[in-house]
Parts: C-alpha cells; structure tokens; sequence
C-alpha cells in the first residue's frame, strides 16, 4: 500500500512543484507540520518512562475519569495518534481495562478538537513564524543536552516551532495561490459535494496519517477561501473517520485487546461521522446558535468549523459514552482472541514494547506464563496434574497411584513450553531500547533472573527424575516411599506457593509471610536428612540408595528455592515501590537457618555432617 | 505567619531526605505493628493448640516473626539517628 502511495505520490508532487510554486509552499507547510508532530510526539515519549504511566494508572478507574484523561492527554500534547498509542500499549500490557481504554479514546476524540480551536482562533490572526523561530532556537538548544528531559523538552519546543512553521508556510501559500487560481470554483454543492469532500478528508488523512495536519489544511485553505465552508464540513467529518485507519495500523502489532480498542475506535468515528453528515443541516443550525452566544462573527468560518469538530464529537460521546460497557460486549463478541498456543510467547507484543512500564508487565506476564509451564513440566514428572493439588490426601492417593515412575519426556517438555519462551523473553528484554538507570532496568533484571531460576528449576527436576524412576520400580519399600515424599513435598511447595499468589492482595505483609515458605524448605531439607541417616542407621536401606537419597534431596530443595525465588519476583515485584519497607525486614538464608537452629536444636550438628 | 515557621518549612523543602526519612519510619512503624499483633496472635494459638506438629509449626513462625521484628528495631533506630542528623 505504502509503495503505491508512494509511486502515484512522488511524479504528482514533481508534477505539482514544476506547475506551482505556491503548491510547493503548500506540500512543504504540510510536510513542516507533520515533521513538527514527529518532534512533538518524541518529545512527549521522554515523560512517558514512569510519570505518564502514573497519570493514567491514577486517571483511568472510571470511564468517566478516562474521558477526561482523554480529553486532557490530547489537548495538551496535540496529538491524538500518540494518545491511543500510549493507550493501546497499556491495554496489551494488561495494565488498562478495555472500558478505560475506550472512555480514553472518545475523550481524544474531543481533545483533537482543541487544535482547530487554537489553528482558527489564535494561529490565523498572528504571525507564527514570529514564535516559531525563538522556539527552534531554543529547542535545538535543549535537543543537544545529555539529561533525556532537557531533551524531551527540547523536541517538544522544536516540534511547536516546527508547527508554527509549517502552519505559516500553509496560509501564505494558500493566500498567494488566491491570486492565480481560484479553488472555490471547483466547490461542489449539494449531497454529491458532501460526499465527495468527506472522501477527500478520509483519503487526505490516510496520506498524512495525522487528522491534525488535516484539520489545519482545511483551516488555512478555508480562511484563505479556497474551499466553501460546507465542503469543509465535510472534509473535516472525513478526517475525523480517516485518522482511526493511524490506530488500526498501531493494533496490528497489539494483542486481542489492542484490536478490539482499535475497532471501538473505529466504531466510534464511522457511527459519529455518518450522523454528522446525516444530520449536517441540524449540526450547521446548532453551529450558528452555538457561534452567536459565544459572539462569534456570522462569516468566521473558520471558528465555526472548529465548533463544528468540536458538537459532532461531543454529540458521538453523549450518544455512545452510556454504552461502552455494552460496547465491549460486543467487540469481545466480535473480536475473539486467537487460539492460545501455550508453547509460545503471549505478551511480547510490539505494541507493549512501546513504553517502560507496559514493557516490564509484558515480561512479568510473559516468565509468569513460563513459570506456568515449568509447573506442568515439574508435575508431570512425578505423574501429578495441577487437580491433584486440591487437598493432601488426593495428593498422596495420586502418587501412591504413580508408584511405578511413569516416564515423562522432560527434554521435550523443555524444548516445547520452556526454550522457546525463555529465548524470546531474553531477546525482548535485550532490545529494551530505554535508559539503564531507570527503575524498570533493575525490574528487568529480576525477572531474567526469575526466569533463570524457573530453568534451574526444571533442569533439578530432570536430576531428581533418573532416581525418582528408578527407585519407583524398586523392590525397597522404605526407598520407594521416601522418593513419593520427596515428590509430594515439591508439590506441597507449589501449592503453597500457588495459594500464596491468590491471596497475596489479603495478605498484610506478603513479602514477610514468604519467609515462612523459605524456612519450611530448610525444615523439611532437616526431615529428610534425618530421616536418610534413620533408615541406613536401621538398615532399612543401603548406604548407596541413601546417598542417592541425599543428592535428591538437594535437587528438592534446590527445586523448592528456586521456584520460590521466581514467585518473589514475579509475584511480588509488581510494584516494587509497595514491598520496600518490607524488604529490609525479610530474613536472609543465614537469618532463616538460625530460626531453624532454634527450634531444631540438632539442626547445627546436622547442618555440619552436610 | 510565624518566621520560625516559615524557615522550618522552608528547611524540610530544601532537604527532601528528611521528609523521606520520616515516611520511611513511619511505614515501618506500621509493619512493626502488625508483626506484634500476628506474634500475639501466634501466642495465642500456642497456648490453645494440643497438637506437638503444630506447635512447632507456630512457634518456628513466631520465631520468624520475632526475628524480622528484631531487624525492623533496629533499622528504625537508624533511622531515627539519621532524622537527627538532618534537623
């Protein structure tokens, strides 16, 4: 598609510039404009590493508190494509309902309005290329210091210069091709010019992939009177649907989430936009009502047009904004999730990627998924499934079952739910494109090495397993039934720490309470060294099966760590900043083993003999 | 408005770590109090279980808490050593 825009494009254009040196002014202004909006949305991304975050996790619990966001958002940063980016990020990251999301896009949808505002109402009367020159100087300034606000700052006043400029460079073309060519004559009346105009405000959009760089070409043009008033009417309605093809194309790279807010979106503007043209007659009598309380002059089109943006959106919002619950009904109907495949990563999206925090939760759900399939991994080895961690007693019955030592294919089980998943989390975290001071880089680095831990975990697994087997067909009794201790002690470990997970938001002082986990596993570590030494003590069984015993011990315990390691991070350290009074009272390895000393006063001599 | 005031205010502006301190002993307060009443709570249970297994169970998890509540002490006094320093 690109391609062929781009082979019509470039003979058209040098077809225009050999014809018109106005048109060249004109293409030029837009091109400065659009530059000017690159500028400003890269300025904007340099808040977005925590401070945006927050806004809009704080902004964003009801859908009434969404719209305003929404409406405040793209107000001030003049861009509504950066606006439901930002959105369509959180909303793939998990980190923002579908309902928000969507109350956030209705309220851009007004906020945009605010640029025809300010285009009609103050960039028309003044000479912005007056302010436009200071603002470039001082944001090159800015652009070239090391600290990434400065710079951010400085892309912002360069990307407002750069507007300025582009805006300028639009009018004074359009007022010079006023002399030689006279557009109106070309005005089409009627239902076929409203048409064809909003064809042409949708086709002009999708070019310059910016209903702003829209609004103010049909702005300077009408204020230059190169177009009617009614075909700008239609020109900005066709915009207005032409600028939700700029967040379709951002969904693409967006999970189920993404999409299904890309279609509201969608939705929105085409039920809006087909109502306005409609109901235009109304919309234009309402527009005189409004223009004559607000005092606003008969022939000031262009502030006329911007009332107009401004009801049509407002009237879209009234009209839907009662229903976005019932909204996401249907898009959930419409919009299915593909089927899961559990072998692969979920949450590494491109549109995740776009901001720190909604890169961190992606990874965070992504070693989750990982941690889940270890889970299976880890039980099936000793023939259990997750159903059997109901209560002890099914647990015990499921192993007693398993006494045999089915075999299962760890390293299979390993290539298809663990490698792939883990490579793709180690590749995503190292394209992690922002600064290595942030808070999220010390984020990402506990959850490589949850991730690790999680493998660790497997690979102690597929120790322990070659005796586990072995031992299962064994003759020995007492062999045999301390191997299905070792296994249901592991499995109590992860129902602990499943039961953990789902209570942690009652739990007072999570963080502190895992303590108990770390020191149950020194105490059962303590259990079954003592009773290996009883068994060989009473020969019950032979030195060798015991220190075969022993090593698989150590592999459970290891096993237990690890796994309660991975679940700290990634269980825990979800918001970090919660936990961090916390963190300076949880026992250390040491600390917890002197607990252990204590209620198990032989501990010491035992931990000695290991 | 006071002057002695004014330039207290003015003082804690200037110095952010102070005010931080302060946060920071008075969320650990906070945990410091709910590890009392989970180890009263934890005696209790002790005092009204029969079961050797669970007895046990508690007293290793009010050894724990016991412990973490020794730590928690200690950094509040820091604490309070670096609130004097500052102000």
């Amino acid at each position: 598609m690109q391609n062929i825009l781009l082979i019509i494009g470039v003979p058209s254009l040098l077809y225009g510039f050999w014809l018109s040196n106005d048109f060249t002014g004109i293409a030029a202004g837009i091109s400065i404009f659009l530059f000017g909006m690159l500028a400003l949305e890269q300025g904007f991304n340099a808040f977005t590493g925590g401070t945006l975050e927050r806004i809009l996790r704080i902004t964003t619990q009801t859908n009434w508190r969404s719209l305003w966001f929404g409406i405040l958002a793209t107000s001030l940063m003049q861009s509504s494509s950066l606006v439901s980016i930002i959105t369509i990020s959180f909303i793939s990251a998990g980190l923002l309902e579908l309902a928000a999301g969507i109350g956030i896009i209705f309220g851009a949808n007004l906020g945009t309005s605010t640029g025809a505002w300010l285009i009609a109402g103050f960039g028309l009367k003044v000479n912005l290329s007056e302010y436009a020159l200071p603002l470039l100087v001082f944001g090159i300034l800015f652009i070239f210091q090391g600290h990434k606000k400065l710079k951010g700052l400085g892309y912002i006043l360069a990307g407002l210069g750069f507007l300025f400029l582009g805006i300028h460079y639009m009018k004074e073309s359009f007022e010079a091709i006023k002399e030689t060519l006279d557009l109106v004559e070309y005005a089409i009346p009627g239902i076929r010019g409203l048409l064809i105009y909003t064809l042409m405000g949708f086709a002009a959009t999708i070019i310059m992939q910016s209903s702003h760089a829209t609004m103010v070409l049909i702005i300077t043009a009408l204020a230059a009177h190169q177009i009617t008033y009614e075909n700008a009417l239609a020109l900005a309605i066709g915009s207005n649907v032409g600028t939700t093809i700029t967040a379709i194309l951002g969904s693409l790279g967006a999970n189920v989430e993404g999409k299904r807010l890309a279609g509201a979106h969608f939705l929105f503007n085409i039920i809006t936009g087909v109502l306005a043209l409609a109901l235009i007659k109304y919309f234009e009598a309402c527009v005189d009502w409004v223009a004559q309380i607000l005092t606003i002059a008969a022939d000031n089109y262009t502030l006329k047009l911007a009332i107009f943006h401004s009801l049509f959106n407002l009237f879209g919002i009234i009209l839907l904004f009662p229903f976005i619950d019932n909204l996401v009904k249907v898009l959930e109907n419409a919009i299915k999730p593909a089927k899961s495949n559990i072998f692969k990563p979920k949450y590494l999206t491109d549109s995740a990627a776009g901001f720190p925090e909604t890169f961190v939760e992606s990874v965070r759900l992504e070693t989750i998924h990982l941690y889940e399939n270890a889970i299976h991994i880890v039980l099936k080895t000793f023939g259990l499934h997750r159903r059997d961690l109901l209560d002890n007693e099914s647990l015990w019955n499921a192993l007693q079952k398993d006494s045999t030592g089915s075999y299962y294919d760890i390293d299979a089980g390993y290539e298809k739910r663990i490698k792939g998943i883990f490579s793709a989390i180690i590749e995503f975290i190292s394209q992690a494109t922002f600064s290595r001071e942030m808070e999220q880089s010390s984020k990402l680095y506990w959850l490589r090495n949850s991730g690790r831990h999680i493998v660790e975990a497997i690979k102690d697994t597929k120790h322990l397993q070659k005796n586990w087997i072995r031992y299962g067909r064994s003759q020995s009794a007492e062999a045999r039934d301390e191997y299905q201790k070792i296994a249901f002690q592991i499995a109590l470990m992860i129902r602990e720490i499943e039961q953990f997970r789902q209570k942690i938001a009652q739990n007072e002082l999570p963080l502190l309470s895992l303590d108990s986990l770390k020191s149950k596993i020194e105490e059962d570590d303590l259990q079954v060294t003592r009773q290996i030494e009883k068994l060989i003590r009473e020969k019950k069984i032979t030195p060798q099966t015991g220190s075969s015993l022993i090593n698989d011990s150590a592999y459970m315990y290891s096993i237990k760590s690890n796994l309660v390691k991975a679940a700290e991070t990634l269980f825990l350290h979800k918001s970090p900043q919660m936990f961090r009074p916390e963190l300076k009272l949880a026992l250390d390895d040491s600390e917890i083993k002197q607990v252990i000393e204590k209620i198990n006063p032989a501990y010491e001599q035992n931990s000695d003999l290991n | 408005m006071n002057i002695v005031k004014l330039l207290i205010k003015l003082q804690r502006f200037f110095r952010p770590e102070l005010k931080k301190n302060k946060a920071h002993a008075k969320e650990l307060q906070n945990i410091l109090e709910k590890l009392k009443k989970k180890q009263q709570v934890l005696e209790n249970e002790i005092l009204l279980t029969q079961d050797p297994e669970l007895i046990k169970l508690f007293q290793t998890e009010h050894e724990i808490i016991r412990m973490q509540y020794k730590k928690g002490i200690a950094e509040l006094h820091e604490i309070y050593q670096n609130i004097k320093n500052l102000s």
